[in-house]
């Protein structure tokens, strides 16, 4: 029956033509479709190649243009902190990791699934090395009093970020920027920030939130603040990090020692 | 036996020592045990779910009162980023407010503004197994920490400055049924929680950490093992199955130094068949010693439960004076139907008085235990019974105030059909051996916000509301009783007639409770509705 043979395999390829438009159009990252697909579909080279320019337009500004990390952490690693498969790194970048500054991507389901083979390509079998000591750098942490500022496992000041999983979040490279250049990149909940109320009292602390009509600082007391706008003389807005820099301070391999310590920190 | 009484706190004058604790606070920035203990006497904060150890949810604060709530209006909203039903009740401690989501997610607010401090996001396990949906009704504060027990079973510590994680402790099995929705209870330096889990056959206990680093200091368990004395009322091996969770919040008496705890139902929940006698301690109320966790006394309101009704009440503890002489005593508005009030320092019966429509008891005896109605039991083919599953009340926060002498709560009137069916247990999966059945149209549930005498058990007063509704109540000095209703709105009371001074549609179901404290010298009300915070203040 050869007729309805090709009669039938018209049938299947008209219904098969019907449905792949509808799955073009299917709404961005449509977390119903993809449930139960455990293992990326799109995985080709052709796909690991698209998911390198989606890459670019949407990662590569935390994560580095080779993905080895900057503010985001580095994506060469063979263990991500949140999980490892195809699946949870898909779903990682649909829903954003909430507590951190990973947003959720707005894609197509199948660019976040060549996105994911561009991600899965990064890996390597060993994590990222540093050349430093991580014991001589804690020692270094505690000469130079960093946890006066800092928070690791419980215990240090609050005007710095918390470090406890700091190794996870950041790359090697990015830490000794903020190192040598704290300057560079401060994240927007550490900016430093001086008012002065009405009467000329000045509060001088970390900026936490702020829109049109209230700024909320923590001050240097460690206490959380809020002024009504209208209530302040003025609002000072300092360049400067409230940390300071070891650039000169600390010698090269110092600085990596450092930096090895850091990047040892991963709390999960 | 006739009773007379007067609150013995009544028309305390507060507002110097409100004035000095806030600011013996603010220099030192943190709240220690001294600040808990005289919780009641810092109006302009907030510091533990109920209020104070007493759990009285009841504020000094007398600016807004019957004259001035007509002009209460808001002040801020605070959306939440879940499709969660919010139930928390916040604290507020120097113009901070603490809260948390659904999700286990903590937000440390600016009280006055409702603006974002900084937010703590729980990275939650991946499978919950839970009962109900995911709940999260506030945190506990000592020191510059802040705790929050979490639906996968883990106590966590945070900096109340930044919401930087202290530390994390995996409490106990998740998959196992353990899961916590409740505010802890700081007590001393410690943090005391209890566990939900009674529909998956856990053994229920109430738990003391060490708040410095989260070791555990004691464990009562609500189920005697072999041995102890208990244990007996469990037939077989029923106990090691038998629930007896303890998923709310508990009160403290530092005189005392007894912890109270509401213990939930015996599980299954509807089979009573293999779990012969009064399963002890469950639908209990139990007195614990707050340095050993042994546990002091037992009051138990529904002996061999077979419809659900956890007495997951929050205990009220009042002092008045009866018969010429302070007695102290604890006031329970029971899920089972009944207003009860015991002797909080033996645990001993004093009275009770159904508040509520019920039709499983002829009453309650001397020794404060039901005259069952035969046949009320579940079966295959189904009972009608009154009070419905969720009871008559249920974890909604009632209240007390010194100043009328009267008990609040919201309580409801339904009934339900209970069947039952049989059940084996398996770790991790629900067991409760039948199920219930609401026959009714919905729109002839009726709730209503009912003032208690608590030395008669009479009603003074009710403010009827309809659908069903099961928000917390909390009055004040002012002479306002706030609660709220499913269909969104809040509403004030008159705390002696229960006259409907004020309502405002929130928008959103209201199934938590209220808190009063001051911001920038101004009273605010505080409620969760829908996914939202809702904050009111009188009009400048």
């Amino acid at each position: 029956m050869p007729t309805i043979c090709i009669r039938v395999a018209l049938a299947w390829a008209a219904l098969l033509a019907g449905l792949a438009p509808a799955a073009a159009q299917r709404p961005l990252g449509s977390l119903d479709a993809q449930r139960g697909v455990e293992t990326n579909p799109f995985a080709s080279d052709e796909d690991v190649a698209a998911g390198q320019a989606h890459f670019a337009s949407r990662c590569a500004s935390c994560h580095g243009a080779d993905g080895r990390g900057d503010r985001g952490p580095d994506l060469t690693r063979s263990v991500y902190r949140h999980g490892n498969t195809d699946r949870a790194v898909f779903m990682n970048m649909v829903n954003g990791i909430p507590g951190t500054g990973m947003p959720s991507i707005r894609l197509s389901d199948k660019e976040m699934w060549q996105l994911v083979a561009y991600v899965r390509s990064l890996g390597r079998p060993a994590d990222a090395v540093t050349t430093g000591d991580p014991a001589a750098g804690r020692e270094l942490y505690v000469r130079h009093d960093c946890g006066r500022c800092h928070f690791v496992d419980g215990a240090g000041g609050r005007l710095g970020p918390d470090l406890s999983a700091v190794g996870w979040s950041r790359a090697p490279a990015h830490l000794r920027a903020s190192l040598v250049d704290p300057a560079g990149d401060i994240e927007e909940d550490y900016r430093q920030v001086r008012v002065t109320d009405s009467e000329g009292a000045v509060t001088q602390g970390v900026l936490r939130n702020e829109d049109a009509y209230t700024i909320l600082l923590l001050d240097t007391a460690g206490r959380l603040r809020a002024f009504p706008k209208a209530d302040l003389q003025a609002i000072e807005r300092p360049a400067a990090s409230l940390m300071p820099s070891f650039a000169g301070r600390l010698a090269d391999r110092e600085v990596d020692d450092l930096v090895a310590y850091l990047s040892s920190l991963r709390r999960r | 036996m006739k009773l007379t009484m007067r609150p013995v706190c009544a028309g305390l004058l507060v507002v110097t020592a409100l004035a000095a604790g806030t600011a013996a606070r603010a220099q030192e920035g943190r709240v220690t045990y001294d600040h808990l203990v005289q919780a009641g006497e810092d109006a302009g904060n907030w510091l533990m779910y109920s209020g104070q150890y007493h759990s009285q949810r009841f504020s000094r604060l007398d600016q807004i009162d019957r004259a001035s709530v007509g002009r209460l209006e808001l002040a801020w909203v605070r959306q939440l980023p879940t499709l969660g039903q919010v139930q928390t009740s916040p604290l507020v401690v120097d113009g901070i407010m603490y809260l948390t989501t659904p999700d286990n997610e903590v937000y440390a607010l600016d009280a006055a503004t409702g603006h974002v401090f900084w937010t703590y996001t729980h990275d939650l396990a991946d499978t919950l197994t839970l009962c109900c949906s995911k709940q999260s009704r506030g945190v506990a504060m000592l020191g510059d920490r802040l705790y929050m027990t979490t639906l996968d079973a883990r106590l966590v510590a945070l900096d109340a400055a930044t919401g930087a994680k202290l530390w994390d402790r995996q409490i106990a099995d998740n998959l196992a049924g353990y899961s916590m929705t409740a505010a802890p209870l700081v007590v001393k330096d410690m943090v005391v929680t209890g566990t939900g889990g009674g529909e998956y056959g856990i053994r229920g206990w109430v738990d003391a950490y060490d708040a410095a680093t989260g070791e555990r200091r004691w464990r009562a368990y609500t189920i005697p093992g072999p041995g102890e004395p208990g244990n007996e009322t469990w037939a077989g091996d029923s106990w090691m199955t038998g629930g007896a969770s303890t998923w709310m919040t508990g009160s403290y008496d530092p005189d005392l130094n007894l912890i109270y705890w509401g213990v939930g139902n015996p599980g299954p929940d509807w089979n009573g068949a293999t779990r012969a006698g009064d399963n002890l301690y469950s639908d209990s109320v139990v007195a614990i010693d707050a340095d050993t966790g042994a546990i002091e006394w037992h009051f138990q309101f529904t002996p061999h439960d077979v419809h659900d009704w956890d007495a997951c009440q929050v205990p009220v503890l009042v002092d008045l004076v009866v018969g010429g002489r302070v007695q102290k005593l604890m006031l329970f508005a029971n899920r089972n139907g009944f207003f009860y009030a015991l002797d909080r320092e033996t645990g001993r019966f004093l009275l009770a008085r159904e508040y509520a429509t019920q039709t499983w008891a002829q009453g309650i005896d001397d020794s404060g235990r039901p005259i069952r109605v035969p046949d009320m039991e579940p079966t295959p083919e189904g009972r009608f019974v009154y009070p419905e599953v969720n009871g008559a009340s249920n974890w909604w926060s009632p209240s007390f105030s010194p100043d009328t002498g009267l008990f609040y709560t919201m309580a409801y009137d339904g009934g339900a059909t209970f069947y039952s069916a049989d059940v084996d247990y398996e770790p991790g999966k629900l067991f409760v051996g039948g199920g219930h059945s609401r026959d009714e149209p919905i729109d002839t549930y009726v709730s209503a916000v009912r003032a208690i005498d608590p030395l008669t058990g009479r009603r003074a007063w009710e403010h009827r509301v309809q659908p069903k509704s099961m928000s917390g109540v909390m009055s004040t000095a002012g002479g306002l009783v706030f609660a709220g209703t499913v269909t969104g709105n809040f509403i004030a009371l008159d705390a002696e007639t229960g006259e409907d001074l004020w309502h405002k549609g929130l928008g959103g179901e209201i199934i938590a409770a209220p808190i009063t404290y001051l911001a920038g010298g101004r009273q605010q009300v505080t409620i969760a509705a829908g996914h939202a915070i809702f904050t009111f203040a009188l009009e400048d």
